[in-house]
């Protein structure tokens, strides 16, 4: 037997006063009389045939010592584990999902249901099994089949309340195949969610609270119209009543803006805010009270590698216009003739033409010069030969073996080197120009088949990536405790993640880079990619699952048949209070009896 | 303690009354009372034949006359009997409404003035300072007023269980009458005791309403009068059962010992008017006549 409120056993010590009473009642009324010789034999006679009658002689002081007891004992709510939770198997599932972390009950839903295991644990049969499991945005099996009290205790102690969002879906799949062909258990199911699904030997337990409070900002997202770049934030009031609370918007770790807002119950709300165009780290705060904090808050990455926009000029290649458009980081203009004294762009990309005067602003790409260009000196064309290739991150995951009708060899210019030699002679040189990165290639692709090839697009990237210095991450937004594959760049030689809390966790080598799966705290990751051309910096940012976690009030029927086979008679706890009043009120009738009757 | 005091109004009704005469009684000096020995007093008894020897002033000759044989007239020898009367001062003896004391000083009156108006002898014993006090041995009806006297300053006062005392003395043979509530585990000792001393006993057992039918309720401190031992009763029916239960075995107790001494026992109660208890339980005790 266990007891919700233990500290009602205080009221025990009202016995004393009870006791008291009756010692100083118990100053009998003094009766002389003549002789107390039949008396004594009486009692003794009495006391021959019912050993218990010293007791009798204050029969009604333990009746009321009984009474109070009982009164006390209900006022503990004892209860006991029911029967029907002694099986031979206990599956004991426990969401730690982001809504258990409401603080609605006690010190939270999660700690809650953990205290309530931990009684099963407690009232536990020497030969039932306990399997634990915990449902976070995957059900993970903590614990298969055990029956070692103290493990399991400890298992269920080092469970963490995380920030993910449920996964009901694949924890009842999982509960499903455990228990095929399983005879004789029964699954607990702590949770604040709904189960709709059909399950046998399930007992749901809905740790949740009527009308708990819960304000969440779902949204915080960016948009960039005319240069200029505008915040959106949408919070949503999940109680019933009005809320109104500052809300404050930081860029790159700053405050940024307050805004008071007020909303409705049951009610959402969007808030703009004008930011500057070269922000990059978004962080929302809502400061209301409410029973879930962790999702006032909300971050946003705005991708740090802003579009680049690269300019093509050539009378008509598809196959390069292609190639570099497959980047989504570009923003690809084509030009067909060429445009003197122009600029604004990160990459210029020459095919077989030339302006008289190069473009001082971006890197340049030159495929097929002509000759007297004025950059690079074309010797003449090779028509066949041996291609030497140099190794280079050019040519990374490149297999540079193409036919070709001919290629323009150079002379080798001061600012670079040849990376492809035909005969000897340089077909491809790399180099930097002052500030401007320079690759001039000697062959028209049109007369190679080399765009035919799968190389080619990634040689294109290499380009790219070398002339752009394109910072790769494509994913920067996920929900806690989901996995991120982080994009690592070939020249990479360390890669570190620096949590929001900052702890830093290398993260490569080895290569090939893992899933990164300790997303649980909300906020914005950093990834810090080493190399020999320097640090390449990326963000990401791990938001809570709103839209299935912020609802911690949201209501649900169980529709699947769950309760109505009966299965879910097992309630976990049977609470003893109302048995202990009755006997109260059966002992108060028995005291009422023997008062009357004088026994 | 007007209760208690001497009905002296009785005396005048117990002329007709009598000692029930069928005791053994010692041979002393000659007394109103008949012995089972034949004397030789006037009243007859019975006729036998003459012996060489026999006063010859006995011999009926009318008797001689019709049967031609000597027979000599027996004549029942009148003899003094030596009566002790016990009675019970002890406290608890002042309980009751009438007093028990009211009864047994009636009765230790009754028997005395009925005694010394047979011209027996009498000695009276109470319990005085925790020793058995006595009047002496009293003869002849003028002793009465002595008698009504040393009654008079009776107290029932003593804590002393009288039965414990009435083995310490000797008695002559005679007659005993013990008039008590008889709260005592002595009692069959002191029946033996007396039988021992040839003693003819006659018990009287007053017992008042209230200890035979206790009405005790609720929590009681019970308080002996005598020895203030103090027990504690929660007054309910079983303990009241008890109670019964113990007083009836209790009585038994005393009639089956007075049935294994051939003593006369008489159970009283307060209640009952004293002149019933003399002129109806006694007789049909066959204690008076």
């Amino acid at each position: 037997m266990n007891f919700y409120s233990p500290i009602s056993f205080l009221f025990l010590l009202g016995i004393i006063p009870i006791i008291l009473m009756y010692l100083l009642k118990k100053k009998h009324e003094r009766i002389e009389i003549s002789s107390t010789y039949l008396w004594k034999k009486a009692i003794k006679d009495m006391e021959a045939n019912t050993p218990w009658q010293k007791l009798k002689k204050n029969l009604l002081l333990l009746l009321q010592i009984l009474i109070f007891t009982l009164i006390v004992l209900a006022l503990t709510e004892p209860y006991i584990i029911s029967e029907s939770m002694n099986v031979e198997n206990l599956i004991i599932v426990l969401d730690k999902s982001t809504s258990m972390q409401s603080t609605d009950i006690k010190e939270s839903r999660f700690n809650m249901a953990k205290e309530e295991i931990e009684k099963i644990v407690d009232n536990l049969r020497k030969e039932s099994y306990v399997t634990l499991i915990t449902m976070g945005n995957k059900p993970e099996i903590l614990l298969n089949k055990g029956n070692d009290k103290g493990l399991i205790r400890k298992k269920l102690r080092n469970i963490q309340v995380g920030n993910s969002s449920d996964n009901i879906e694949d924890t009842l799949s999982l509960i499903r195949a455990m228990t095929k062909g399983m005879k004789n258990y029964r699954v607990i199911f702590y949770t604040d969610k709904g189960i709709e699904e059909e399950l046998k030997n399930i007992t749901v337990k809905n740790i949740k609270k009527d009308k708990s409070q819960n304000i969440a900002i779902e949204k915080l997202t960016h948009a960039v119209d005319n240069g200029k770049m505008s915040v959106l934030i949408t919070v949503t009031n999940y109680s019933n009543l009005e809320k109104t609370g500052d809300l404050t918007l930081y860029v790159d770790n700053e405050i940024y803006d307050v805004k008071e807002v007020t909303i409705k119950g049951k009610n959402s709300r969007n808030i703009y805010f004008d930011v500057p165009s070269n922000s990059g780290l978004l962080e929302a705060e809502i400061d209301i009270n409410d029973d879930l904090k962790i999702d006032n808050k909300r971050y946003h990455v705005i991708k740090n590698t802003l579009y680049k926009k690269v300019l093509l000029t050539t009378k008509g290649n598809l196959f390069l216009e292609k190639a570099i458009s497959l980047n989504n980081n570009v923003e690809l203009y084509k030009s067909n003739k060429i445009l003197e004294d122009i600029r604004g762009y990160d990459l210029y990309v020459y095919d077989g033409m030339i302006p008289d005067k190069l473009p001082l602003d971006g890197n340049i790409v030159i495929f097929d010069p002509p000759k007297n260009n004025g950059i690079i000196n074309v010797k003449g064309k090779v028509m066949e030969g041996e291609l030497k290739i140099k190794e280079d991150e050019l040519f990374n995951y490149v297999d540079m073996d193409f036919a070709s009708r001919g290629m323009k060899v150079f002379e080798t210019p001061k600012w670079g080197v040849p990376i492809l030699l035909l005969n000897d002679y340089p077909v491809m040189v790399k180099g930097m120009k002052d500030k401007q990165k320079f690759i001039i290639a000697g062959f028209d692709l049109h007369e190679t088949d080399f765009p035919l090839k799968t190389d080619f697009p990634i040689f294109i990237s290499n380009i790219l990536d070398y002339t752009l210095n394109i910072k790769g991450q494509e994913n920067i937004k996920i929900f806690s405790g989901e996995e991120i594959n982080i994009e690592i760049l070939p020249k990479t030689e360390i890669a570190y993640v620096i949590t929001p809390s900052g702890l830093k966790k290398k993260i490569a080598p080895p290569f090939p880079v893992a899933p990164y799966t300790d997303t649980n705290e909300t906020g914005i990751y950093k990834i810090i990619q080493e190399s020999a051309s320097g640090d390449i910096i990326s963000y990401f940012a791990t938001n809570i699952n709103t839209k299935q976690e912020s609802n911690i009030n949201f209501e649900y029927t169980l529709k699947g048949t769950t309760t109505e086979l009966g299965d879910n008679k097992g309630e976990v706890y049977s609470s003893l209070q109302s048995l202990f009043i009755w006997l109260a009120l059966i002992f108060l009738a028995l005291e009422w009896v023997v008062y009357n009757r004088g026994y | 303690m007007a209760n208690s005091k001497i009905n002296i109004s009785l005396l005048k009704k117990l002329e007709t009354l009598k000692l029930n005469s069928n005791f053994i009684l010692n041979k002393g000096y000659s007394g109103s009372r008949k012995s089972k020995a034949k004397g030789s007093s006037i009243e007859f008894s019975d006729y036998r034949e003459y012996v060489p020897g026999d006063d010859f002033r006995k011999i009926d000759w009318n008797a001689y006359g019709r049967f031609q044989k000597l027979f000599v007239k027996l004549f029942m020898e009148e003899r003094e009997a030596s009566i002790n009367i016990f009675l019970d001062t002890s406290k608890s003896m002042a309980f009751g409404s009438p007093k028990k004391s009211y009864i047994a000083l009636n009765l230790s009156m009754v028997f005395a003035y009925l005694s010394l108006a047979n011209l027996d002898r009498i000695n009276l014993y109470t319990i005085n300072n925790g020793k058995l006090d006595n009047t002496g041995y009293l003869k002849g009806k003028n002793m009465t007023s002595r008698v009504i006297n040393f009654l008079e300053k009776v107290k029932f006062e003593s804590r002393e269980d009288m039965l414990n005392l009435i083995p310490e003395n000797q008695y002559k043979q005679g007659i005993s009458i013990i008039i008590s509530d008889l709260f005592s585990d002595n009692f069959e000792e002191v029946i033996k005791y007396l039988s021992y001393l040839k003693q003819n006993i006659i018990v009287l057992q007053i017992l008042s309403k209230e200890e035979l039918n206790p009405t005790i309720r609720g929590d009681v401190k019970l308080i002996d009068s005598e020895t203030e031992n103090e027990i504690d009763i929660s007054g309910s029916n079983s303990i009241l059962k008890a109670y019964e239960k113990n007083l009836n075995k209790f009585l038994n107790n005393i009639n089956e010992i007075c049935k294994k001494y051939g003593c006369y026992y008489t159970f009283l109660s307060n209640e009952t008017p004293l002149e019933k208890i003399i002129f109806d339980s006694l007789i049909k005790a066959g204690i008076l006549r």
